[in-house]
């Protein structure tokens, strides 16, 4: 069943023969899997601007790949498709992927499974195109998980390592909880609406079938799968740990793309987020925990990727935030200028422990800007970015998040809605603050470290040059104005009208500023002082440094008990089952004519008595309730 | 119906035949030491088989994808009304395929017991043959004679070349399956008094007094009478399926028989359990089986979970299995019990796609344990590095056995997920529960296996990777998983007119307001997709 445009198919094809092509030419050569890898992204991304020119006048292209689950009374092909909104996602998935894929064949060259590791990557990016171009729930399910998989692959790359196998098994594990969510939701609204395809989902008459209470379970139960996908509260744990996995898989997969798969399906499905108020105001205090929980902890991180893997979380609480006052176009501003400066960050660190002898703990650098000056503006430029100040890319995106949040019109947020923006105007310092203090240590002062740190080659150094250059100019050239970003599969975008001209800049920056000022006096002109803070906010850092103990809460209220239920289910329930009757006619094996007697006395007609009493309690106990 | 040329017969009595042909004095010892002759033989006849069983469907499908049912029928005891019924319909085509592709896999697959010679060949075509003709058989004596043989090869192959317990293993095998097929047997007779007895005051010919097709027509028994015949095979499909909690055989035998007949038992057997319950028992006891659905949904669920909670703290590789295969097995009984066309179709989908991985996963985990000498989790670890391409293999398996889509267990999955939540909504929810731990144990088996640092010792050798016969075994069932999962709907097509047949039963009974509600859903999808498709609904009919 091959039909529709074929630049469309070709788009995930390329990948996925990417894949395996990296995978058999780089067991011979491994210098031509970066290529070949490379090079499929890249097809990728040339196809998807072709597609980018029509889809900004509002047209859409589909292609069927498999008719798939297609019978009887069911049709769910395969089925891609492409509009204004999946065509933003499109080319930040391929644009910054080929420059990561790039990276990666500088950093990962003298690995020995560098064959692998692209074919990995290129799926990765398969799955991911999967996911933003379904045009229904299953499809994007099936990118949903590949792109789980391929995290959890990548994750545990280097699987010698008990403990980076473990990360990935978590990152698992923790996605499929939200996985879980993604499959009620479309129990119930194949359930209730007969369909799962994404453009009917959006219209009313389709989203009238719902009842009120469906509705809900809809809804939540797709934030749900978001929360798994985009760690948020509670399922967030795993993403720091994630940070086992090579560095540019964390730039990729864990900073730019795979993570705000979550804020799409919200933007995808938003007429069924939107049905319910109670759905909306949910998001919006779990993203205010989740943004405020991760900013507080990067605060004391002292391991550069932990810093950036806590920040990362942050800022999915602040796309959430926008998603949650229905500002979707907003949410996706924030993604397309967090995938270029995060990444940016990421291939920085990258460089950094690259250039430090796999050395990751910041308190061991310092005074790299003499050593690796590109990587340092790069990385100084990213950091005055995801701090939001004016005229970097994240400026625009952050500066709308803010304003989207005192504008909510959600009943049920009207009144908090003043102390959400300020709490968010609190994070927002807390993050420069934190992405200040990272760069203070690791490029200014002195190197503490060993040996010498060497400056990144230039296949490294150009991907995040261009990152870096993006990381600047990308919000006033892609996003700017937000109003007109993304038409027609979102809502618009309608933000409170402000004081236009050089004033409101600056004081859009403010939070920024004021948070690297800070970082600055405490990190580089008053030590004593930093020192005494530090020692007087120490409970509270203990806090921050194990995450809130969000782990040890959830191995205690979750893992521990159904390890401890599934033993004793195990010892009293399975075993009394298994060997209770029957153990008796094991031990008498030995003697055949001794066990003849056993069986006609006892065990069978216990058996068989046994079947019909409890079948017969059951039988009369469902008659009564028929 | 068809009746075709050749004979469905064949398809049982091909294997049966170069069973006996194993046993021959042309593969003696002397002749054939190493027992490669007798090999190929079985090979080329099981290969046949299977080829044969393609070409039956193939010549019965009436248009693409839909196949009418093709049947056979012989005298044999006519003055009992005994007859030797054989039908292959979208139902049973399915499970013969995976019989016979299951079996070639387990025969090509080269570890057998070391002691074993050509009987081992012998056995598993006996086995073969055996739930070949259960999964064909509709006259209900012919069926239960078939449910039984099957049994004994696998208890013999146990008895014979099994682990340090096996024949406790076995017998508590034969006790628990004996006792619920004789209840089914009782039943069976009753039946068969019943229908002649009918047949008869109508003035008909005394004929298939015992086929389900006639039986299930002639409209005979009240509702009291489904619930005791209804409770009596209920007993005998949930002790085979099995269905929680009457699994007690199942950790031994799959703990003590060889590697190949677990494989084989693990995705054959307890898929006649299943079969059974869409083949005789919809049809026969209608009333029973809605009120039972219920009861046998939450049976279903919490077998999900049950057998996923006890796989998490298993030890032994092969105890770690047999549950994970509980708790699999659950969703396809809650699938069954949830009796929508979807749900059902989505059973017998998982069904299949459960046996093809399950053997799969005995097999390597099998050639793990022979490598290793051991089979507890703890002796094993950072195996990835000595046999990259097991490790491959396993892998794909693995992530086909948590249901990952584009495998063909996420479409059965989905479909039985979507297919029960309109009709029981919390315990498919519960089940899903059965979706996290799956991932669990799952990869936490994978992890201790495969991953960590390479172990110093005996094992760590290169030698005893997957090679030879072995990739073309597990390449062509990872094939056949793939390419279900990314092109079901032939098969699909061919499955869901023939549900929808054996619940005609079932639809025609329930009133006046479920009937609406039916429609009602119906009806949905066709209205939610404009472009049509809404209509081929009908054709299965």
């Amino acid at each position: 069943m091959e039909s529709g445009d074929l630049r469309l198919s070709l788009v995930v094809l390329a990948p996925v023969v990417g894949s395996v092509a990296s995978y058999l030419w780089g067991r011979r050569a491994p210098k031509m899997a970066g290529v070949v890898a490379s090079a499929a992204v890249l097809i990728s991304f040339i196809c998807s601007l072709m597609l980018w020119s029509g889809a900004r006048g509002g047209e859409t292209f589909s292609a069927a790949l498999s008719s798939w689950i297609s019978y009887g009374g069911i049709s769910l092909p395969i089925e891609l498709y492409f509009d204004s909104l999946s065509a933003v996602m499109c080319l930040v998935v391929t644009g910054v992927g080929f420059l990561i894929h790039v990276y990666s064949a500088g950093y990962m060259a003298k690995d020995a499974g560098v064959a692998r590791f692209f074919a990995y990557l290129n799926l990765f990016v398969a799955a991911m195109l999967i996911l933003v171009l379904g045009k229904t729930l299953p499809v994007i399910f099936i990118g949903w998980e590949g792109v789980g998989l391929c995290s959890y692959l990548l994750i545990g790359f280097w699987f010698t390592d008990t403990e980076y196998a473990k990360a990935g098994r978590k990152a698992f594990v923790m996605n499929r909880i939200g996985d879980v969510g993604f499959l009620v939701a479309m129990a119930v609204l194949y359930t209730a609406c007969g369909t799962l395809d994404v453009v009917e989902l959006g219209r009313a008459d389709v989203l009238a079938r719902l009842s009120p209470a469906l509705a809900l379970v809809a809804g939540l139960a797709l934030f749900v799968a978001a929360t798994g996908k985009s760690a948020q509260i509670p399922l967030f744990t795993w993403l720091p740990d994630a940070m086992a996995g090579p560095t540019p898989v964390s730039a990729l997969i864990h900073a730019a793309t795979m993570v705000t798969a979550g804020i799409y399906l919200m933007g995808r499905v938003h007429g069924v987020v939107e049905l319910d108020p109670l759905v909306p105001a949910v998001i919006m205090w779990v993203a205010l925990a989740t943004a405020a929980v991760a900013a507080t902890t990067a605060l004391v991180q002292n391991d550069i990727k932990k810093v950036l893997a806590y920040s990362t979380v942050s800022q999915l609480g602040f796309m959430f935030l926008a998603v949650a006052a229905g500002q979707y176009a907003v949410a996706l501003c924030h993604v397309v200028t967090h995938a270029f400066f995060k990444a940016c960050l990421f291939l920085s660190a990258g460089s950094v422990i690259h250039g430090c002898h796999h050395e990751q703990d910041m308190r061991k650098m310092g005074g790299l800007l003499r050593h690796m000056p590109v990587t340092a503006i790069c990385y100084g430029a990213s950091t005055l970015a995801i701090a939001g100040v004016c005229p970097f890319a994240g400026y625009y995106s952050k500066h709308a998040i803010l304003s989207a949040i005192a504008g909510v019109s959600n009943p049920l947020l009207v009144g908090a809605a003043p102390w959400i923006s300020y709490c968010a105007t609190a994070i927002a310092v807390c993050t420069a603050v934190y992405m200040a203090r990272s760069f203070i240590m690791t490029f200014l002062g002195s190197y503490r470290g060993s040996g010498h740190p060497h400056e990144a080659p230039a296949v490294m150094t150009v991907p995040v040059g261009i990152l870096g250059v993006l990381s600047v100019v990308g919000g006033f050239l892609l996003v700017h104005p937000i109003e007109s970003f993304v038409v027609g599969p979102l809502p618009a975008t309608s933000l409170p009208q402000e004081a236009g001209g050089v004033v409101s800049l600056i004081v859009g920056s403010l939070p920024g500023i004021f948070g690297i000022a800070l970082a600055a006096y405490l990190g580089m002109a008053a030590p004593r002082e930093a020192e005494a803070a530090r020692r007087w906010l120490a409970p509270l850092g203990r806090v921050f440094e194990r995450k809130y103990y969000f782990d040890e809460a959830l191995n205690f209220l979750f893992v521990a008990p159904i390890k401890r239920v599934s033993r004793v289910v195990y010892r009293a329930v399975d075993q009394s089952i298994v060997e209770g009757g029957a153990g008796a006619i094991g031990s008498v094996t030995q003697a055949v004519g001794e066990l003849a007697c056993r069986i006609t006395t006892g065990q069978v007609a216990t058996y068989v008595l046994l079947m019909f009493l409890a079948a017969a309690a059951l039988f009369s106990v469902f008659s009564q309730v028929r | 119906m068809v009746s075709s040329s050749p004979p469905l017969s064949f398809l049982v009595l091909l294997p049966l035949l170069a069973a006996l042909g194993c046993l021959g004095p042309w593969f003696a010892k002397q002749r054939d030491p190493e027992g490669r002759l007798c090999r190929a033989w079985s090979l080329f006849v099981s290969g046949i088989t299977l080829a044969l069983a393609l070409a039956i469907g193939k010549a019965g499908m009436s248009e693409p994808n839909v196949l009418l049912s093709v049947s056979e029928s012989r005298a044999w005891i006519p003055s009992l009304g005994i007859f030797f019924n054989l039908t292959l319909d979208g139902l049973s085509l399915p499970f013969v395929l995976l019989t016979c592709a299951v079996s070639l896999a387990v025969l090509a697959w080269s570890d057998k017991p070391k002691e074993a010679g050509p009987g081992w060949y012998s056995i598993i075509l006996l086995a073969q043959s055996a739930v070949t003709g259960a999964f064909l058989a509709t006259d209900l004596v012919l069926f239960y004679c078939f449910y039984e043989a099957m049994l004994l090869p696998v208890l013999a192959a146990m008895a014979l070349w099994g682990g340090p317990r096996r024949l406790q293993a076995a017998l508590k095998f034969l006790l628990f399956t004996v006792t619920g097929s004789v209840l089914m047997l009782l039943a069976i007779l009753y039946l068969g008094w019943k229908g002649l007895q009918m047949l008869n005051d109508h003035g008909a010919e005394v004929a298939f007094a015992f086929d389900v097709t006639t039986l299930s027509t002639i409209d005979m028994l009240g509702s009291t009478q489904q619930l005791v015949l209804g409770l009596a095979f209920l007993a005998a499909f949930a002790v085979k399926t099995p269905i929680v909690p009457l699994h007690g055989w199942l950790p031994d035998t799959y703990r003590e028989a060889p590697h190949g007949i677990v494989a084989f038992t693990a995705a054959l057997l307890g898929k006649v359990g299943l079969y059974g319950i869409i083949r005789f028992m919809y049809p026969l006891f209608p009333f029973f089986m809605r009120d039972a659905a219920w009861a046998l949904a939450a049976l279903g669920a919490i077998g999900v979970v049950y057998g996923a909670m006890i796989a998490l703290v298993q030890r032994d590789v092969r105890s770690m299995l047999a549950y994970s295969s509980i708790s699999h097995l659950g969703f396809c009984v809650l699938g069954v019990a949830a009796a929508t066309e979807m749900a059902v179709t989505g059973a017998v989908f998982q069904a299949v796609s459960h046996g093809l991985i399950t053997a799969a996963l005995f097999l390597v985990f099998g050639r793990i344990i022979d490598r290793e000498g051991a089979r507890d989790f703890d002796s094993f670890g950072g195996l990835a590095a000595s046999i990259p391409v097991g490790a491959f293999f396993l892998m794909v398996f693995s992530l086909a056995a948590v249901a990952l889509p584009l495998t063909s267990s996420f479409v059965g999955e989905f479909l039985i997920i979507l297919g029960a939540w309109g009709e029981f909504p919390q315990w498919t929810a519960l089940a899903l529960v059965g979706v996290v731990l799956g991932a669990v144990y799952t990869l936490t088996a994978y992890l201790r296996t495969m991953f960590g640092p390479a172990r110093q010792g005996a094992g760590t050798h290169a030698a005893g990777d997957i090679s030879g016969p072995e990739v073309v075994v597990l390449g062509a069932l990872a094939a056949a998983v793939i390419s279900l999962g990314i092109f079901p709907a032939g098969v699909l097509n061919t499955i869901s007119p023939a549900v929808e047949v054996q619940l005609a039963g079932l639809t025609e009974i329930q009133g006046g307001a479920a009937r609406a509600q039916l429609d009602l859903s119906k009806e949905q999808p066709s209205a939610g997709q404009p472009d049509g498709r809404g209509g081929a609904e009908d054709q299965g009919v």
